[in-house]
């Protein structure tokens, strides 16, 4: 039951924000309220979790399609759900300084989205998963496209296009595999993955899935959609993306392709690491000569994911553990970096670094907490993002060593942009934004960001709260893959 | 008694304490309470290893924490390794840095942000302490990364000039390129030995082959990752950038402790560089070369703080040939004698630069022997010390990486002593130009407060008198440093030297006339200048050469920043502007029919829509839940 509780609680939140639209605060306050249960319930999954699958309910849906009802979770859906529910109440809140629109419909647009991603972490059956895939996105199309910059429209199509043609594939894949199972079809992914596909149905078939993650995550070259989406979103819309959504890419990684077409994926193995890699390059190179703040944290987000996806498809123990743990740990950056933008943004009126420069003097706090943060997006040790790291550089030379020297620059580049941002936002002579009226860091960012960058420390100087729960679901799926050549 | 595993968390801990109290009270902490409380703690944790050292019976103690990341087969611990060699850099930190932490309350006195400069130092040393005591690379490298962040902090602490920042960055960046070697040789040596704790790699490491791939990769790119740390070549043009950081950063992290990481990875790696003969022939080269490029272009600087970045980088070289020859000890206790007399040529420095209202350039300066002499003295005693002119520590440090190289590599040991003169002749130029003569300046001279000089003569003493700690068979000494460390690295147990007694006495004879001699012919020369050269644009190509560095910094914004930033800028224009875009799905035609579509959407109402999608969902929930 608490799984249900887990969809229908933001459902429920978001369904008396659309019929009552309340004021502004009690929106919020009652925003804040349901994703601080859901996080707590989450907290309540993993503190019982005893280490196994868990089943919590299976429902005949539309029996003829092989369509169930079945929600449940691992370990590894356990982290996504954790994700899930320890970042929304950071995202909601960030509402209560950076408003955006109608209180009362951003807030029900989050939640929405955000009962479809639990639904996505906890769908047990292929259809089911594509269902709830879908829908999470819809509210952030609005979001988008009411509250976003310049050229939203424009920008909304592209991406409603991207995930349009993602989603087709995905569909078209499930509908296949489906079909594949006997009689009475089934799409529960237990079923799928007792399929024994021949190699040659493989081949193809990992792409056509594969493409619907490529593009959630993104990976280079299916990524265009992403730069300008990010930095054109309301800041709430992006933090849901980037620090959610793109891991529904991550997910369905391990779900679909290691759990169905696990020698298809073995035989694309190096194409879509080396494909990982130039892309995380490539976006990390980009980044470095930004003026845009939050274009600058996009395409450090996508050079992040990048490393993510080549660690994961080592689909070696040290690789996937490492990608799934920098999952969470890159949610958790992502949240902080957006916050830290807006932040400027509502003291400046720009996220242009080029118009800013010297604010630390006004506001010594926020250059602190931004430095705090800076220290976690550039993987010092005993923050979130080293472990992680260290972890994916292994799988990776495990792999072949090549590509975790081709991967290894990414720790250079990642401190030349970080710092070159942290430098023209915060340190210098005064730019032309100094002039204005600013006011250092207040109480109710602090109450938003301090807790994110404990997370940063805590989960940093102990990983293994975070380890743990992949450890064991990794090693079952390594028994799935093809021994190596 | 306090317990030995207690101590050994205190001596980290003390200064860590530090950083958080200073830093979050900064507001209420002045220099005074700030400063004085900062330097308790480091003294503090320097008595906690002093009583660790005093305890120690020579051998290996683990000091187990906590697991820090475990997965599957893989665990790497939180813990310290206290050994011989942990203790004696825990020493060194801990005590220099007690007497420069001193110094500062003096020197940052008037500056409005002194605590977060109390906080900052006592969290460098803090994490110099975690790279000198972790147990496994691992924690050696939190440590690793946790001084270069500082340096970077320090570096940049003025942060309202835009080329301090810059040095800051370039110190990181540059560090992080050295940091790749350092990550792939710990994950290269993780899935080799399945561990990255010390003592089980060495051991293990030990029963294989010379030469062995696996182990020369390991090794070369653990150098790549101490060139970086240690500004060698070609990883050193951050070094004397960094000099932008106050004097009391660059006598602490840029002269006795940070850069000397690179040193101590070696030689606690010292088992596997004995086993690559191939690597340590580059690392004697890259030392010795680096030497030599530090020492010429020593010789033509006029910030008297870029003089000594420079000569810190020469003597870096000395210790990594050293390395190079296996003759780790000699390494290790130049090390120790370095801290000491560049620590104090540093803080000698920033007395002066504080007594002439924080002029630097030695072209400005002269004839303050007389207005500082304490000062004076004390910069005389490390001058002589790093000159290598006995009985100072420097001549018995010096003498010994001389002595192994000439037995190792003539050669090697030739360009070695022709950088051993042009060290005497840059630093007495130094001493001369700015203690002798006539002042050319135009501030009013003035001795620094007992709080700067106090420290000032400690350093002294312990430049003059350091050589003592390891004195060699020829003069009837025992090698105490030696023999201590040899009970923590197998590399310091395996060393030995071949010389007839009669030859290491004719090289010291002769080194140390020939410096002699370079000091009085720098007295002519620099002894009663009032006047100095011009710009480099008027010297002769070489000499122009070597004044402009060498042109590695023009190198580089060729070769690496220029690229660097056009590619940059480029592959965001053509790469997502005209290929990634428009190729996949892009704003042309097919946006523009399909936006036809959309905007359909976009005229009704929202809330109808979202409840429409709502609503549907909701049924097929309740459709599901009813049918069972």
């Amino acid at each position: 039951m608490e799984l249900l509780a887990l969809i229908l609680i933001p459902l429920a939140a978001a369904s008396v924000l659309m019929a009552f639209r309340p004021a502004a605060g009690t929106a919020r306050g009652l925003a804040l309220a349901s994703t601080l249960l859901t996080f707590v319930l989450t907290l309540w999954l993993w503190y019982t979790w005893g280490g196994e699958t868990v089943i919590g309910i299976a429902k005949d849906w539309v029996p003829a399609w092989g369509m169930r009802f079945v929600l449940g979770y691992g370990g590894i859906g356990l982290l996504m759900l954790l994700l899930t529910g320890l970042l929304f109440p950071f995202i909601i809140g960030t509402g209560y300084k950076q408003p955006v629109g109608d209180a009362a419909l951003v807030n029900a647009l989050l939640l929405f989205s955000q009962s479809a991603l639990f639904g996505v972490f906890m769908a047990q059956n292929a259809f089911l998963f594509y269902i709830f895939f879908e829908l999470s996105l819809i509210p952030i199309f609005f979001l988008l496209l009411y509250w976003g910059g310049e050229h939203k429209r424009a920008i909304t199509i592209r991406f409603f296009l991207y995930t349009l043609l993602g989603g087709l594939a995905l569909l078209f894949s499930i509908a296949f595999l489906t079909l594949q199972t006997p009689a009475p079809h089934s799409a529960d992914f237990t079923a799928l993955a007792a399929l024994d596909l021949p190699m040659d149905t493989q081949l193809w078939l990992f792409w056509t899935l594969f493409l619907a993650f490529a593009i959630k995550m993104p990976i280079f070259p299916f990524h265009s959609w992403q730069p300008e989406t990010y930095t054109m979103a309301p800041t709430q819309g992006t933090m849901v993306l980037s620090a959610v959504m793109g891991k529904m890419g991550l997910y369905g990684i391990v779900l679909f392709l290691f759990g169905i077409v696990p020698a298809g994926t073995a035989h694309w193995q190096g194409f879509v690491i080396t494909l990982s890699l130039i892309g995380a390059l490539y976006a990390g190179v980009i980044a470095f000569r930004q003026d845009d703040l939050k274009r600058l944290v996009a395409y450090s987000s996508m050079s992040h994911m990048g490393l993510m996806s080549a660690a994961l498809f080592t689909m070696n123990a040290y690789g996937i553990s490492g990608g799934l743990y920098q999952a969470l740990a890159h949610g958790v950056l992502m949240v902080c970096l957006f916050y830290i933008a807006g932040m400027l943004f509502l003291r400046t009126g720009t996220n242009d670094m080029g118009r800013m420069g010297g604010l630390k003097a006004r506001m010594p706090r926020l250059a602190l907490l931004f430095m705090l943060v800076v220290g976690n997006a550039i993987s010092m040790p005993l923050t979130q993002s080293f472990p992680g790291e260290w972890l994916m550089f292994n799988g990776l030379w495990q792999l072949k060593p090549w590509m975790a020297l081709v991967g290894i620059p990414l720790i250079v580049l990642g401190a030349v942009y970080m710092l070159y941002a942290y430098q023209r936002v915060l340190l210098g002579t005064p730019g032309e934004t100094a002039g204005l009226e600013l006011h250092d860091a207040d109480g109710e960012e602090h109450f938003l960001l301090v807790p994110l960058i404990a997370i940063t420390f805590v989960v940093g100087i102990f990983p293994n709260t975070v380890l743990h729960l992949v450890d064991a679901p990794v090693h079952q799926l390594l028994n799935l893959f093809p021994p190596l050549p | 008694m306090v317990s030995t595993d207690l101590l050994a968390l205190l001596v980290p801990a003390l200064p860590l304490l530090g950083t958080l109290v200073i830093g979050f009270g900064r507001k209420r902490f002045t220099a005074n309470s700030g400063g004085g409380l900062a330097t308790a703690l480091v003294a503090g944790a320097f008595l906690c290893s002093l009583l660790l050292f005093l305890r120690h019976d020579g051998g290996t103690r683990i000091v187990h924490l906590f697991n820090w990341i475990t997965l599957g087969d893989m665990n790497i611990p939180f813990a310290f390794q206290i050994d011989a060699l942990s203790l004696w850099m825990m020493l060194i930190v801990t005590g220099v840095g007690t007497v420069i932490h001193a110094y500062s309350i003096g020197y940052m006195h008037d500056d409005p942000r002194v605590a977060t400069f109390f906080a900052q130092l006592n969290l460098f040393t803090f994490a110099m302490l975690l790279l000198v005591m972790g147990s496994n690379f691992l924690v050696t490298y939190i440590g690793w990364e946790g001084v270069g962040l500082c340096s970077y902090l320090l570096i940049g602490f003025w942060y309202t000039n835009p080329d301090f920042n810059y040095a800051g960055r370039k110190a990181f960046v540059m560090n992080r390129i050295g940091d790749m070697g350092m990550v792939m040789a710990m994950v290269l040596l993780f899935l080799q030995f399945g561990t990255v704790n010390y003592v089980p790699v060495m051991g293990q490491a030990g029963a294989m082959s010379p030469d062995n791939p696996l182990i020369i990769t390991a090794t070369l790119l653990l150098f790549l990752g101490a060139t970086g740390k240690s500004a060698q070549l070609p990883l050193l043009t951050w070094l004397p950038d960094a000099m932008a950081g106050p004097t009391p950063v660059s006598a602490l992290i840029h002269a006795a402790t940070m850069v000397t990481a690179g040193i101590f990875l070696l030689v606690r790696s010292s088992v596997l560089y004995d086993l690559a003969p191939y690597t340590q022939d580059i690392v004697l080269w890259v030392g010795v070369a680096t030497a030599l490029f530090g020492a010429t272009v020593g010789l033509f600087q006029n910030d008297i703080k870029k003089v000594l970045a420079y000569s810190t980088v020469s003597q870096l070289g000395y210790m990594f040939a050293a390395l190079g020859v296996g003759a780790y000890s000699a390494g290790m206790f130049h090390v120790t004698t370095h801290a000491f007399f560049k620590a104090l040529l540093f803080l000698g420095a920033g007395s002066v630069i504080h007594a002439l209202g924080g002029e630097q350039d030695i072209r400005k300066m002269g004839g303050l022997k007389n207005t500082t002499k304490t000062t004076y003295i004390t910069f005389l005693v490390a001058t002589l010390a790093i000159a290598g002119i006995p009985p100072l520590s420097g001549f018995f440090s010096k003498d010994g990486i001389l002595a192994h190289t000439f037995a190792d590599s003539p050669a090697a040991y030739a360009v070695l002593v022709f950088a051993a003169l042009l060290t005497a002749l840059y630093m007495f130029r130094l001493l001369f130009l700015t203690f002798f003569g006539s002042y050319r300046g135009t501030a009013h001279p003035h001795e620094s407060p007992k709080v700067m000089t106090v420290p000032l003569v400690i350093l002294a003493v312990l430049s003059a008198v350091g050589g003592l700690l390891n004195i060699p068979h020829v003069f009837g000494g025992n090698e105490w440093l030696k023999h201590l460390l040899a009970t923590a690295s197998e590399g310091v147990a395996a060393e030995h030297l071949d010389l007839p007694v009669s030859t290491e006495y004719l090289l010291m004879a002769s080194t140390t006339l020939l410096v002699v001699l370079t000091i009085w012919y720098a007295w002519t020369i620099y002894g009663k200048k009032t006047t100095l050269d011009g710009e480099p644009a008027g010297m002769p190509f070489l000499k122009r050469l070597v004044a402009r560095k060498w042109m590695l910094d023009g190198l580089y914004a060729w070769l690496v920043e220029k690229p660097f930033g056009w590619l940059s800028r480029h592959l965001f224009s053509f790469g997502e502007g005209k290929v990634a875009v428009p190729l996949t799905i892009g704003t042309g035609k097919t946006t523009l029919g399909l936006g036809e579509l959309v905007r359909k959407v976009q005229s009704g109402n929202t809330s109808f829509y979202l409840f429409g999608m709502m609503a549907g969902v909701v049924v097929l929930l309740l459709i599901t839940l009813l049918s069972a």
